[in-house]
C-alpha cells in the first residue's frame, strides 16, 4: 500500500459528510437524524459531517418510500454525488414501505429499485446510536482502500 | 420540453384536489358557480398553486365568513372566488360588483362573465 | 400554469435548513423576495385513502404515522374520537397522563422548531444547545413511553402503560432542568442583537390575511388572535393553561411565544404529575358505528379528524385537517411577500413552523 493510500484511508475515515433525503417519510426518521447532532449523541466526534449537500457528501441517507415526485429526481441526485459514495436506507420505508404499501398509495417502494443500497436500518425509526452505527459501519467498508478496489476491478473487467 | 427547475405540477395538483376536504370544496364551488365539478377542478388546477389547493378547506370556511353578511358577493361569490381562492383579481371583482349593485345586467348574466374570465 | 417572471430562485427540495424536502420558488428583483410559491409533492403518501376500507385498529398506527415529530397528538386525536363515537369513558388519571404525555411532545416540537429557526439565522451555538435540550424532554417520553417516537401511548379507553412513581419523580426532575436551562436560552435569544436584526420586523403577517386563510397554532398566537383548542378543554384549565397572546406578528414574536408556550407546558406537566391519583388507567367498551369531528390543540394548531366507522369496524371515511397547511399556506402566500433578502425566505418559512408530512399526508 502507498503512503497516498495510507493517507487517504485516514482521512476518509474521519471525514465523512452526510446528506438526508426524505423521499416521502414521516419525519420520524428525520428526527432521528437530526438528534445524531444533539450534543448528547454527537455524530461529529466520530468525523460525520451532516452538510445536506449531496454535492459534497459521500452517504446519502434515504428515508421514506419513494413518492411520486422523486421517482426522477432521486437517480438524478444520485448521479451528482461525487466517488466514492454509498446509500444507507434509514428506517422500513425505502425497504419495504412499511404501513403506507397499502392499496390507494402514493408511493412505490423499495428504494433499491432506483439507486443501489449499500446499507439499510429497520425500524420505525431506528434510534439515533443505530443510524451513526450504521454509517461508521457502511463507510468502513466502503471508503478503505477505495482505490485498490477500483483498480482491480478495471483489471478484471479488461481480462 | 424539458425544463431543467420546472416541472409538469398537473398529476400532483390533481392528486390534492383527490383528497376529502379539497373534493368537498371543489364540489361546493362547483356547485356555486353551476358549473361542472370537473371544469371547476380544470379551473382550480389552472389558476391555484399547490399551496392553495391543499388549504383550500379553511379558506372556504372563511370565505363563507365573509359571504354571510354580503348579500350581493354571496349571489355572486366574489369572497370565494377572491380571497378563498385567488382565482378572480380584486380589481375585476369590485368592477363586477358596482355592475350588480348598479343593475346594469342579471346576477346570472354577471356570473357567466365572470365564467368566461376565469377559464 | 407556468409564469413567466424576472429571475426566478428555486430553494430546495434539499436544502441545509429544511428537516424536509420542498421547494420554494421565488420570484425575485435584485436581492428583494416579491413573490413565493411553495412545490409539494415530496411527500405524498395518500394516508386517507389508504385508511378508507381498513379496520379501525390499524388506522391508530397510520394516524401517528402522518407526522413523526407530532406523533403523539395524532394518536390521541383518532383515539378520543373513536371515543366519542362508542361512548367509552377515561379515568382522571389517563386523562392527565394523556396531557403530560402531549405537553412533553408540545415541548420537544417546540425546542425543535426553535432549533431549527436558530440554525437557519445561522445561531448554532443557540441551536445545539435547544437541541440538547430537546433530548432532555425525549428522554421523559421515552421514560413514559417506552420508546422515542411513534409510542402508541394512548389506547382507546385510556393509556397503554401506568406511570411509576419513580418516573413520575423523574419526569419531575426534567421539567426543572428545563425550566432552569430555557431560560438561560431565552435570555440569549430576547437580547442578542444580532438575533433581533435577524428576525424583528421580518415576515410580518397583516391580520386581514391571516384571516382569510384561517391561519391556527403559535402563528395565529402571535397575530393576537386567540386560537387554542386546548381551551375547550376543562381539566387543562384546572392545570393552570391560559391563553398566551403576542401582536408583534414577525419572526420575533413567533419564536418568542413559543418560548413562552414551553414554560407554561413545564407547569402544566408539574400540575399534572401533582393532581395524579391512583385508579384505573384502562376503560373497556365496545365500538359502535358513527361519524364525529373531533379537534385537538397540536403543537402548531388545531388538528381535526373528521372520521366515520360503519358497523363492522371498518373505516369509511376520514379526513385529517392538519395545522400545518394553513400555517404554510399564509408563510408561503403573505409573509414571504416583499422580503428584504433570499437570506429572510428560509428564515420565515422556518418561523411558521412548516411540517411537510403533516400538509400532503
Amino acid at each position: 500500500m502507498t503512503v497516498l493510500q495510507k493517507l487517504k484511508n485516514a482521512v476518509r475515515k474521519r471525514s465523512i459528510h452526510v446528506c438526508y433525503v426524505n423521499t416521502g417519510s414521516c419525519n420520524g426518521c428525520d428526527i432521528e437524524i437530526l438528534a445524531c447532532l444533539a450534543p448528547k449523541y454527537d455524530i461529529e466526534q466520530y468525523g460525520i459531517y451532516v452538510h445536506n449537500n449531496p454535492r459534497e457528501a459521500d452517504v446519502i441517507l434515504v428515508t421514506g418510500g419513494m413518492s411520486t415526485q422523486w421517482l426522477d429526481k432521486l437517480p438524478d441526485l444520485w448521479d451528482r454525488v461525487p466517488e466514492p459514495k454509498a446509500v444507507v436506507t434509514i428506517g422500513n420505508c425505502p425497504i419495504s414501505g412499511c404501513v403506507f404499501n397499502r392499496p390507494g398509495k402514493l408511493i412505490d417502494p423499495p428504494v433499491s429499485k432506483y439507486i443501489p443500497v449499500t446499507a439499510a436500518v429497520p425500524g420505525c425509526p431506528p434510534r439515533p446510536s443505530e443510524i451513526i452505527s450504521a454509517i461508521l459501519g457502511a463507510a468502513d467498508i466502503l471508503f478503505k482502500d477505495y482505490e485498490i478496489h477500483q483498480k482491480e476491478k478495471k483489471g478484471g473487467s479488461h481480462k | 420540453m424539458n425544463f431543467i427547475y420546472e416541472k409538469n405540477l398537473e398529476p400532483m395538483k390533481l392528486n390534492t384536489l383527490n383528497g376529502v376536504r379539497q373534493n368537498e370544496v371543489a364540489s361546493l364551488l362547483a356547485k356555486r358557480l353551476g358549473i361542472s365539478r370537473q371544469m371547476m377542478r380544470k379551473i382550480l388546477i389552472a389558476k391555484c398553486d399547490q399551496m392553495t389547493l391543499e388549504n383550500l378547506g379553511p379558506r372556504y370556511d372563511a370565505a363563507e365568513l365573509i359571504a354571510a353578511d354580503d348579500e350581493i358577493g354571496a349571489a355572486l361569490s366574489l369572497p370565494h372566488l377572491t380571497t378563498a381562492t385567488g382565482i378572480l383579481s380584486n380589481e375585476s371583482a369590485a368592477h363586477y360588483r358596482e355592475m350588480a349593485e348598479e343593475k346594469h345586467a342579471f346576477i346570472s348574466d354577471i356570473i357567466k362573465a365572470i365564467l368566461e374570465e376565469i377559464s | 400554469m407556468k409564469k413567466v417572471v424576472d429571475v426566478s430562485l428555486p430553494i430546495g427540495p434539499i436544502h441545509p435548513c429544511f428537516k424536509e424536502p420542498c421547494r420554494i420558488k421565488c420570484e425575485t428583483s435584485g436581492e428583494r423576495v416579491l413573490t413565493t410559491e411553495v412545490e409539494l409533492g415530496y411527500v405524498k403518501k395518500g394516508i386517507e385513502k389508504i385508511m378508507i376500507g381498513r379496520p379501525w385498529q390499524e388506522t391508530i398506527f397510520l394516524a401517528e404515522r402522518v407526522c413523526g415529530i407530532c406523533s403523539v397528538v395524532h394518536n390521541t386525536v383518532i383515539v378520543e374520537a373513536l371515543e366519542e363515537i362508542s361512548g367509552i369513558t377515561v379515568s382522571r388519571r389517563a386523562k392527565i397522563l394523556r396531557i403530560i404525555l402531549n405537553e412533553l411532545d408540545r415541548i420537544q416540537s417546540h425546542l425543535l422548531a426553535n432549533y431549527s429557526y436558530c440554525y437557519t439565522i445561522e445561531h448554532e451555538t443557540l441551536a445545539m444547545y435547544l437541541l440538547n435540550l430537546r433530548e432532555t424532554a425525549m428522554d421523559s417520553i421515552e421514560m413514559m413511553t417506552g420508546t422515542r417516537v411513534m409510542s402508541a401511548y394512548i389506547v382507546p379507553g385510556g393509556v397503554r402503560e401506568d406511570l411509576s412513581d419513580e418516573n413520575a419523580a423523574k419526569i419531575l426532575e426534567a421539567t426543572y432542568t428545563l425550566e432552569t436551562e430555557l431560560k438561560r436560552y431565552v435570555k440569549m435569544f430576547e437580547t442578542g442583537p444580532m438575533i433581533a436584526l435577524r428576525s424583528k420586523g421580518i415576515g410580518v403577517l397583516s391580520a386581514e390575511d391571516a384571516l382569510a386563510s384561517g391561519v391556527v397554532g403559535p402563528t395565529a398566537r402571535a397575530n393576537g388572535l386567540p386560537r387554542d383548542a386546548r381551551e375547550a378543554d376543562p381539566l387543562y384549565h384546572e392545570l393552570g393553561w391560559h391563553m398566551i397572546l403576542r401582536t408583534e406578528s414577525d419572526n420575533f414574536a413567533r419564536i418568542m411565544l413559543r418560548f413562552q408556550e414551553l414554560f407554561q407546558s413545564v407547569n402544566i406537566i408539574r400540575n399534572g404529575l401533582a393532581a395524579l391519583e391512583p385508579g384505573k388507567i384502562r376503560n373497556g367498551g365496545e365500538m359502535k358505528a358513527g361519524r364525529v369531528k373531533h379537534t385537538v390543540e397540536a403543537p402548531r394548531g388545531d388538528l381535526t379528524y373528521d372520521i366515520e366507522i360503519d358497523s363492522a369496524g371498518q373505516v369509511v371515511f376520514v379526513s385529517i385537517q392538519t395545522p400545518s397547511i394553513p400555517n404554510i399556506e399564509v408563510a408561503s402566500h403573505a409573509m414571504m411577500k416583499n422580503l428584504a433578502s433570499v437570506a429572510d425566505v428560509t428564515s420565515t418559512f422556518i418561523s411558521a413552523d412548516p411540517c411537510i408530512a403533516c400538509a400532503e399526508r
